[in-house]
């Protein structure tokens, strides 16, 4: 116990810091919000990572790992593929020079530039809002959760002693804060799945006794799609790769990279460090063989940790869970507060600031966020836990197609971006909730297993094609400004 | 079979992440080479 708290007090008092450090260098909503466009590629790539893979995707990859097997591999590789590297590909420059063109700060301000679309703005802002605080408090849930099976302590501390850190160094040190923090919170999640897959791997007998040891549990968790099938795999990896592209917490980073000429190191070393994704999937096999008897599957990385590690690795490991929640975490908090502030507040509500006070109510905003999701999370009512399933979904299903046609086709048209949004969100929402309607008639077995994500974005992409042939172009001095020929 | 005992269709994973690391730095040299000319 002593060397858990050893390390959890030194780490969390270097990110404590690095909070203090980069306060001084938040010295407008441009630095508080983006750094003021000053990022270098590593750390831009490496903090990409760090706010991509939270605690949910280690310890929830590894109970997908563990309950369908091998297949789940296939996810960690969506995750690199599409979720990363195509990501910084096709979106990375021109959301650096887009944003720069336009002067947007946040996604919505985004949509508001190269639409002129006030509506795109305000729904967007709320949806997204709205449903990253419902992440948020997932993240700290799974941070919580792991400080309960590792260290045995209540719950309710686990929160308190992750939600106090983050508040304090975003609040304090801003987005500068935030991409430092995560930069080394990548480093110690990556070195602690690392560690765990090498340890387990070793003790299991290696790669080809796993996939023996496997079989003969069951074909079915060796083979793709295996026990999943290819309707639940096809959809989660969808979501949790495609998903990406419209979240803003992830998009950020192109934003306040130093130029987009430094994307061409950021990609290798994105697709590099991004690669651990295929661990905590593979973890979770390992575990099926290991620690086959498990009251939940969440609980397959923590007893493989114990099983496999001494207290100065379970401890890094620990450290490195909490790592990728806290580096989730902080990155959404200043996400919702700039978004409020700038797009709801000063734009949305046409309240004037000054300069002085706009970087007052961001930290402000960023430390009331989070404090609500800090208590949200202290005891999540079942609404909250419900929508946590679907929140990437809403929130990709909101921004995707509006800004990957807003980047790549002229004549998008504002109202088809907007009703992509809203038709897209609706979809989502109604396909989620479809099994809890009673009043409804039940789905085919067939298409149950199909994820909102992938109804939402269907719509949305149906409606933004459509809507674009039927409807009026972004104004022309819109399109002229994004595309920076005038 | 593919290598350690894995159906090829599973196996595939290690395949895509490996053709991702080298769309990556292909990508990043492609893209040096075209702003080199460009400046030039």
């Amino acid at each position: 116990m002593i060397v858990y708290i050893i390390v959890l007090v030194v780490y969390l008092g270097m990110l404590a810091a690095i909070g203090m450090v980069m306060s001084g260098r938040s010295k407008s909503v441009g630095d508080f919000a983006i750094g003021g466009r000053s990022v270098g590629p590593w750390v831009t790539a490496l903090s990409f990572v760090a706010a991509y893979y939270s605690s949910v995707v280690i310890i929830g990859g590894g109970a997908f790992g563990w309950k369908f097997g091998l297949s789940t591999l296939w996810v960690g590789a969506g995750n690199v593929l599409i979720g990363t590297t195509l990501a910084w590909i096709i979106l990375g420059r021109r959301v650096r020079r887009f944003t720069e063109n336009l002067d947007a700060m946040t996604l919505p301000g985004f949509f508001a530039g190269r639409y002129g679309s006030a509506e795109a703005r305000i729904f967007s802002a709320a949806a997204t809002g709205l449903f990253l605080i419902i992440y948020n408090v997932s993240v700290l849930k799974g941070m919580a959760n792991s400080f309960e099976v590792l260290m045995d302590l209540p719950y309710w501390s686990g929160v308190v002693i992750s939600g106090v850190v983050i508040l304090f160094y975003t609040s304090v040190g801003g987005y500068l804060a935030v991409v430092w923090t995560s930069f080394v919170q990548a480093l110690v999640m990556i070195a602690a799945l690392v560690l765990l897959t090498f340890m387990s791997l070793q003790k299991v007998g290696g790669m080809t006794a796993l996939v023996d040891r496997l079989n003969t549990v069951d074909p079915g968790l060796v083979n793709t799609p295996g026990v999943w099938g290819w309707a639940g795999l096809i959809s989660f990896t969808l979501i949790v790769s495609l998903g990406t592209w419209g979240m803003p917490q992830l998009l950020v980073r192109f934003y306040s990279i130093k130029n987009d000429k430094m994307l061409r190191l950021g990609t290798v070393i994105v697709t590099v460090g991004a690669s651990v994704a295929m661990l905590p999937y593979l973890t979770g096999a390992i575990a099926r063989v290991l620690v086959p008897e498990l009251s939940s599957a969440d609980q397959a990385i923590p007893a493989l940790t114990k099983l496999v590690l001494n207290d100065w690795g379970g401890a890094l490991f620990l450290a490195g869970v909490v790592a990728a929640g806290m580096s989730t975490f902080a990155g959404v908090l200043i996400i919702i507060s700039s978004s409020m502030v700038n797009d709801v507040w000063v734009n949305g509500l046409g309240r004037t600031l000054t300069p002085a006070a706009e970087l007052k109510a961001n930290r402000v905003m960023s430390l009331a966020v989070g404090v609500v999701s800090l208590l949200i999370a202290l005891k999540p009512p079942a609404l909250v836990l419900v929508l946590t399933a679907f929140s990437w979904a809403v929130i990709a299903s909101t921004n995707l197609w509006p800004l990957l046609f807003g980047l790549y086709w002229k004549r998008t048209s504002p109202k088809a971006a907007y009703w992509s949004m809203l038709t897209g969100v609706a979809a989502a929402l109604l396909w989620q909730a479809w099994p809890r309607l009673g009043w409804l008639p039940d789905l085919p077995a067939g298409l149950a297993g199909i994820h909102g994500f992938v109804v939402g974005t269907s719509v949305g992409l149906l409606v933004i094609v459509i809507g674009t042939f039927v409807g009026k172009p972004a104004k022309r001095e819109c399109v002229d400004k994004a595309w920076g020929s005038r | 079979m593919a290598p350690f005992h894995l159906p090829w269709i599973t196996f595939g994973a290690f395949l895509v992440l490996g053709g991702t690391l080298i769309l990556a730095f292909v990508w990043a040299l492609v893209d040096l080479v075209r702003d080199r000319k460009d400046g030039s």
